[in-house]
C-alpha cells in the first residue's frame, strides 16, 4: 500500500513541440485556481524541436516551495518518458501513455515496481472532436483531473479563458475533449489517494516565475531603463519588460552584445534613470569591466546574473550555482558594490525593488545572483504588497544645486562616503563622470597630476570615500540568523545560499519528522558586503556545541564555503555539492545529510 | 535653444569653459582644433551646457569631455556609443555628443558605433581620427594606412584600413560627414550641421597626431583635401556618397564636408514607452499606477 500524501505531484513529458509546457501551465493554473499552493518547473534542452522536455507540477494546501521528491501521475507522450521520467515515480503512481497514438512500443514501457502504466487511447478519443493531434493533451489532462479528483469545472473555465479569442467552437471542442478524458479515467482507473483539499471558489493566486518576479519588482520600484542581450536563462526578465514596458513606462533596449548592455545601463544611470540588466554567466563575463566602471563613476545600476551550468557555454539549460566566484571577482581593483542572492520566487519581487534602492542610495552597482532553477520555475505567491518598499533615491539633486554647494563637487568627500548627485539638466551641477581616478570635482588626476603629492592624497581620499560606502551599507543590511534549533540542541547546521533556501528548509522538515534529527539552517542572502562577524559567530557556536556543520551547494568547489572561509576564517569541512546540472531535490539533501552524519 | 533673433547671446564661450581642466594634449595636436570648433558650433547654436551630455571612451581624444563645459561621461575604451544609447533613451531632450578616437570608435568600439548608427538616435558622433594609437604611444590603428610603420607594425602595416565614411553609409547613418581640424571654420560648420541634424550624425574628424604619426600630417591633409560643397555633390544621393567615400583609397583625394544626409524617424521618436509616457528621466522614477494590469495573465 502506498503512502497517502498531503500533496499532489504531476509531470508531463515528451518532445519539444508536443505542447508539454502549455499542458504543465494549464495543470498549474487548475491547481492554483483550486486554492492550492503550486510549484511548477520545466526541464528542457538547448534545441527548438525534438529533445526530451518535461514540466513538473506540485500542489498542496501548504506552501510547497521546492520541487517534488516523487511523481504521482506522469503523462508519457514519448517513449523517452519511460527512460527519463518514469524512474522518478513513487509507489502507487500512474503513468498514462498512448501506444497507438504516439507509437510507443511495448518493450519501451518500463516503470518501477508498484507503478501502473496505463495505455490510454487519448489520440483516438480526441479524434472525435478534432483532427489536431495536440488535442490529445487536453484529453490526457481531463484524465489527470479525474485521477487527482479535482474539479472539472475549474478546468473547463480555464479552457474557456484560454480559447476565448478563438471562438465558441474551439472552446466547446476542447471542453468535450477534456470531458472525454475525464470520463474515460473515471470509468477505467482508480484515483490517486491524497489528503489535499480543494476549493474551486478560492481567490486566485498569482502564479509567477522567479525571473518575472524580479522584473515585476523592478517595475514596481520605478525602473526606467532596461537593457539586455538574449541569453538563457535570463531572457524572461527582458521578455517580460519588453512586453509590458510600454504600458508601465520602462524603456527596454535589446543591445548588440552584453558589453554594450552593461555600458548602456551606466549611461542611463548617470543620466538619472533607474537602470538594470540581466544575463547569465557568459554574458556576465563580458559585463565585468563595466561593473567597476559603474562603481568608479558612482552610478546606480542593477546587474542580474541568472546562472546556468558552466564552465564556458556549459549546460545552457541546466542548473548550477557555479558563478559566485565570478560575481565576487568581477572587474579590476577594489571598489564598492553589493552582491545579493535572490532566495525564492516571492523574494524576487521585493529584491528587485530593494536592489534599485540600494544602488541609488549608495550610488553603486548591485549584483543580484540568481540561477536557472530559481529564475525559470514558477510558484503561486502570496499577494504582493506593492507599497511595502518605497522608492528611495538617496542624495539626488533634481532641481538646481543649492548656492552653498557651488561650485558643485560631484565626488565630495562625506562621512558616509555618499556625495550629493546631480544629473544632466540640473543647473550648476555639471561634472564629468570619469572612469579614471578623479578629484572631488570629477577632474581626472590620472595623467599629468598622477604621482604629485596632492594627487596622491586625492587618490587616498577618493578610495576611502568610495569604500566607506561598504561599511555603511553593511550596517543597513539585515545580518543572517540561523533558523531552527539553537546551537544548544541542534544536531546539524545546514549552510546554503540563494535558490536553495526552500529546498534545504523542506529537507530539514524531513530530517526532523522522519529521522528525529534536530536541525538548524544558516542561509546566506547578502554576499557582499558580508556579515563576517555574525556568520563567524554562528558557525563557531554550533561547532563548539558539537553540531555537525554541512554545506549544501549546487557547484563543484563549494564557492560559498570558500567565501565564508575567506571572510570568517571558518572552514566548513562536510559538504554536499552537486554539479550534475539538475535541481537538487529535498530528499536528496536529506539522504546526503544522513550520509554525512553517518546515520 | 533656438538662435536668438536680436543677437542676444544667452550662452557664450565662457559657459563652455566652466569647471573644465586644461587640455593635456601635445602642443600642436589636432584635437585642439576639434575642441575650439566644437565650442564655436555649440555657442553659435546657442545650446545650453546644462542640457548637454558629452560622452567619450578612452584615449588621448577621449579626454575631450574634461576640456569642455556641459555634463560629461568619460567612459570605458570603446563604450562611448553604448553609454550614449542609454543616456539618450533615458533623457531624449539632451543634446548628446560622442567624441573619441579612431581606436576607440573604429577598433574596440566598432560594433557599438555601427549599431548606434543604424538606430538613428538623435546624437552626434565625432571620431577624432589620427590613424594611430596615441595614448599607448604609437601603435597601428584601424585607420592606419597600408604600409604605415608604427610600434606594432615596425616593418609596415599589412592590413587595409577601415573606410569610416563607407562603413557609416552601410550602417544606415542618416548624416555622414568628414572634416579637418586644420580648417576651423569648416569644422565648426560641419559640427553645426551634425548637431542640428535630427538623427544619427557621424563626423570623421581628421585630427593629426603630431607625435606618433609622422605621415598623416597637417601638410599631408592640406595637399589632399577638397570641399564637397565646392564641387557638384548632392548629399541626398547615397550612391554618389559611396563614390566620394572611396576617393581617398582610389584617387588620393580626400573630400571633406557632408557626404550624405537624409531624414528618417529617430529611434526615440518611435520608442513606445517614451511615446506613451514621455521623457523617462523628466517623468522621474515612479511606481506605475497601472502595474496590476500587467499581472492579469499570471492568474
Amino acid at each position: 500500500m502506498s503512502i497517502v500524501r498531503d500533496e499532489i505531484s504531476f509531470r508531463i513529458s515528451g518532445q519539444n513541440g508536443d505542447g508539454i509546457f502549455s499542458a504543465g501551465e494549464v495543470f498549474s493554473k487548475i491547481c492554483s485556481r483550486s486554492g492550492l499552493h503550486v510549484h511548477g518547473y520545466r526541464s528542457y534542452q538547448s534545441v527548438i524541436r525534438g529533445g526530451h522536455v518535461n514540466y513538473s507540477v506540485r500542489a498542496a494546501n501548504w506552501e510547497c516551495r521546492a520541487p517534488a521528491d516523487h511523481i504521482d501521475v506522469l503523462i508519457a507522450i514519448r517513449g523517452d518518458s519511460f527512460i527519463v521520467d518514469a524512474p522518478k515515480m513513487s509507489e502507487g503512481g500512474i503513468v498514462l501513455y498512448d501506444s497507438k497514438g504516439f507509437r510507443i512500443k511495448p518493450n519501451e514501457v518500463k516503470v518501477p515496481e508498484g507503478v501502473k502504466a496505463i495505455d490510454m487511447p487519448a489520440v483516438e478519443l480526441a479524434s472525435q472532436f478534432s483532427s489536431l493531434k495536440i488535442v490529445a493533451n487536453t484529453v490526457f489532462m481531463g484524465a489527470v483531473v479525474a485521477l487527482f479528483d479535482l474539479d472539472m469545472k475549474v478546468f473547463e473555465n480555464m479552457l474557456e479563458d484560454n480559447f476565448r479569442s478563438k471562438g465558441e467552437e474551439v472552446i466547446n471542442m476542447n471542453i468535450e475533449s477534456a470531458r472525454a478524458g475525464y470520463n474515460w479515467a473515471k470509468e477505467n482507473l482508480e484515483p490517486i489517494k491524497h489528503t489535499v483539499k480543494i476549493d474551486p471558489n478560492a481567490k486566485p493566486k498569482m502564479f509567477i516565475g522567479g525571473n518575472e518576479a524580479l522584473a515585476l519588482g523592478m517595475i514596481n520600484g520605478g525602473l526606467q531603463f532596461y537593457a539586455w542581450y538574449p541569453m538563457t536563462p535570463a531572457s524572461p526578465v527582458g521578455q517580460f519588460i519588453a512586453t509590458y514596458g510600454e504600458k508601465v513606462g520602462v524603456v527596454c533596449k535589446q543591445m548588440e552584445d552584453e558589453i554594450n548592455v552593461s555600458n548602456a545601463v551606466v549611461g542611463a544611470a548617470v543620466t538619472g534613470a533607474r537602470a538594470a540588466c540581466a544575463t547569465s554567466g557568459g554574458g556576465f563575463a563580458l559585463m565585468t569591466e563595466a561593473i567597476g566602471y559603474a562603481s568608479m563613476v558612482e552610478a546606480p545600476v542593477v546587474y542580474i546574473e541568472v546562472a546556468r551550468g558552466g564552465p564556458s557555454t556549459g549546460l545552457p539549460t541546466k542548473q548550477e550555482q557555479g558563478d559566485l566566484r565570478q560575481l565576487l571577482g568581477a572587474s579590476q581593483g577594489d571598489f564598492p558594490r553589493a552582491i545579493i542572492a535572490q532566495t525564492n520566487v516571492e523574494d524576487g519581487f521585493y529584491l528587485g525593488q530593494e536592489a534599485l534602492n540600494i544602488a541609488e542610495k549608495y550610488q553603486m552597482p548591485v549584483i543580484i545572483a540568481s540561477d536557472l532553477y530559481l529564475g525559470e520555475h514558477f510558484e503561486t505567491v502570496p499577494e504582493f504588497d506593492y507599497d511595502r518598499i518605497p522608492i528611495e533615491r538617496g542624495k539626488l539633486i533634481v532641481d538646481e544645486v543649492p548656492e552653498d554647494q557651488r561650485p558643485y563637487k560631484r565626488y565630495l568627500v562625506t562621512d558616509d562616503g555618499i556625495s550629493p548627485r546631480t544629473i544632466p539638466g540640473v543647473r550648476y551641477g555639471q561634472y564629468d563622470a570619469g572612469s579614471d581616478e578623479h578629484d572631488e570635482f570629477g577632474h581626472l588626476i590620472s595623467d599629468v597630476r598622477a604621482g604629485y603629492p596632492d594627487a596622491i592624497q586625492i587618490r587616498i581620499q577618493q578610495m576611502n570615500k568610495r569604500m566607506k560606502k561598504m561599511e555603511v551599507l553593511l550596517k543597513e543590511l539585515p545580518a543572517p540568523e540561523a533558523e531552527g534549533h539553537g546551537s544548544n540542541d541542534a544536531d546539524v547546521l545546514l549552510v546554503s545560499w540563494g535558490s536553495l533556501l526552500d529546498i534545504v528548509r523542506e529537507s530539514r522538515s524531513q530530517l526532523e519528522k522522519n529521522h528525529g534529527i534536530k536541525t538548524a539552517h544558516l542561509h546566506i542572502k547578502y554576499i557582499l558586503p558580508f556579515h563576517s562577524k555574525e556568520v563567524g559567530e554562528i558557525l563557531q557556536s554550533y561547532k563548539d556545541a558539537g553540531a555537525e556543520i554541512i554545506l549544501v551547494e549546487n557547484n563543484y568547489t563549494g564557492q560559498m564555503g570558500q567565501h565564508i572561509r575567506a571572510e570568517t576564517g571558518f572552514e566548513i569541512k562536510k559538504k554536499y555539492l552537486r554539479y550534475d546540472g539538475e535541481t537538487i531535490l529535498p530528499r536528496e539533501v536529506t539522504d546526503a545529510v544522513l550520509d554525512l552524519m553517518d546515520r | 535653444m533656438a538662435v536668438s533673433q536680436e543677437n542676444v547671446q544667452l550662452f557664450t564661450q565662457s559657459d563652455w569653459r566652466e569647471n573644465v581642466s586644461k587640455p593635456t594634449w601635445c602642443p600642436g595636436c589636432g584635437d585642439f582644433g576639434v575642441l575650439s570648433a566644437t565650442r564655436k558650433a555649440l555657442v553659435e547654436l546657442q545650446i545650453d551646457p546644462t542640457d548637454t551630455l558629452i560622452i567619450s571612451g578612452i584615449g588621448c581624444s577621449s579626454n575631450f569631455p574634461h576640456f569642455i563645459g556641459g555634463y560629461g561621461i568619460h567612459s570605458l575604451h570603446g563604450r562611448a556609443a553604448a553609454n550614449a544609447v542609454g543616456a539618450k533613451l533615458s533623457n531624449p531632450d539632451l543634446t548628446v555628443i560622442v567624441a573619441g578616437g579612431d581606436g576607440d570608435g573604429l577598433g574596440i568600439g566598432l560594433g557599438g558605433l555601427v549599431h548606434a548608427a543604424r538606430r538613428n538616435l538623435d546624437l552626434t558622433y565625432v571620431v577624432m581620427d589620427n590613424q594611430i594609437y596615441g595614448l599607448t604611444t604609437g601603435q597601428a590603428s584601424p585607420t592606419s594606412l597600408m604600409g604605415a610603420k608604427t610600434k606594432s607594425t615596425p616593418f609596415g602595416n599589412i592590413e587595409l584600413p577601415i573606410n569610416p565614411i563607407a562603413m557609416m553609409l552601410a550602417a544606415n547613418a542618416t548624416f555622414v560627414a568628414r572634416t579637418f581640424s586644420g580648417d576651423g571654420s569648416h569644422f565648426a560648420d560641419v559640427m553645426k550641421q551634425a548637431i542640428e541634424h535630427k538623427g544619427f550624425a557621424f563626423v570623421d574628424a581628421l585630427s593629426p597626431c603630431v607625435t606618433f604619426n609622422k605621415f598623416n600630417t597637417y601638410d599631408y591633409f592640406r595637399e589632399r583635401v577638397y570641399k564637397l560643397e565646392d564641387v557638384d555633390h548632392d548629399p541626398s544621393d547615397l550612391m554618389a556618397a559611396y563614390k566620394r567615400a572611396y576617393e581617398w583609397d582610389t584617387e588620393d583625394k580626400i573630400p571633406i564636408g557632408v557626404f550624405y544626409k537624409t531624414e528618417k524617424p529617430t529611434y526615440e521618436s518611435m520608442e513606445l514607452a517614451i511615446k506613451t509616457h514621455g521623457n523617462p528621466v523628466k517623468r522621474g522614477a515612479v511606481r506605475p499606477s497601472n502595474i496590476k494590469e500587467i499581472t492579469a495573465h499570471l492568474y
